[in-house]
């Protein structure tokens, strides 16, 4: 079974406008042959998406950035798990970098993005108790 | 904690996918909530104590685990 919901477009849309900057910045620098690839993939991989998202179910719920609080509360955490795991691989990625010679900034970007992120998380939340559009947040300050 | 959402909705004769819209929340949250697997926020507590008209310590109980299955 499928709905649509207002949020179901906004992550594949995200997706379409990062991926057609990816293939503009590959069509600069590689030519058109790598790009429209790029572009390919894209589209499939935000039309999946948003397919994805129109599932009844506890996953289609959280592809298409829907839910009630139990799965905001499930895609809150995947979201984390993801931001430890990017974190982790960033840091791996940046010994191994050390190791070769080679230049680590771009893992230490990664890095330092995330760590100043979760400071300005930690500031913004700790002041608003959570988030808006959390579980405990009353309906009224979500509006 | 244990509750008694399952006993609740089941004397009222509702299936799980009723007692969820009457919530506004999936049935696969009440499913959560019922098995104990998902502690509901307070005021989705307080929804559910009010949509079977009783207190919410008459629904969940602090007190009491639920078993390991």
């Amino acid at each position: 079974m499928m709905r649509l919901s207002h949020g179901r477009l906004r992550v594949p849309a995200g997706m379409v406008i990062l991926g057609t900057g990816l293939a503009a910045a590959v069509l600069v620098g590689q030519g058109w042959h790598n790009a429209i690839p790029v572009e390919v993939v894209t589209v499939i991989a935000a039309v999946g998406y948003f397919l994805l998202g129109g599932l009844v179910t506890d996953v289609g719920t959280i592809y298409g950035s829907s839910g009630d609080e139990r799965q905001q509360m499930v895609r809150l955490r995947a979201q984390a798990l993801t931001g430890v795991v990017t974190v982790l691989a960033a840091v791996i990625g940046y010994m191994v970098q050390i190791a070769r010679r080679a230049p680590t900034w771009p893992f230490g970007v990664v890095v330092g993005v995330a760590a100043a992120s979760f400071v300005v998380g930690l500031a913004i939340y700790r002041v608003h108790d959570t988030f808006l559009g959390s579980p405990g947040v009353p309906e009224e300050t979500r509006k | 904690m244990r509750n008694r959402v399952k006993e609740q909705r089941t004397q009222r004769g509702l299936s799980q996918a009723e007692l969820a819209a009457a919530l506004g929340v999936s049935r696969q949250t009440v499913i959560s909530i019922e098995s104990g697997r998902y502690l509901p926020s307070l005021p989705l507590a307080f929804r559910i104590a009010r949509f079977f008209n009783v207190t919410v310590d008459k629904t969940f109980d602090p007190e009491s685990e639920v078993p390991e299955t």
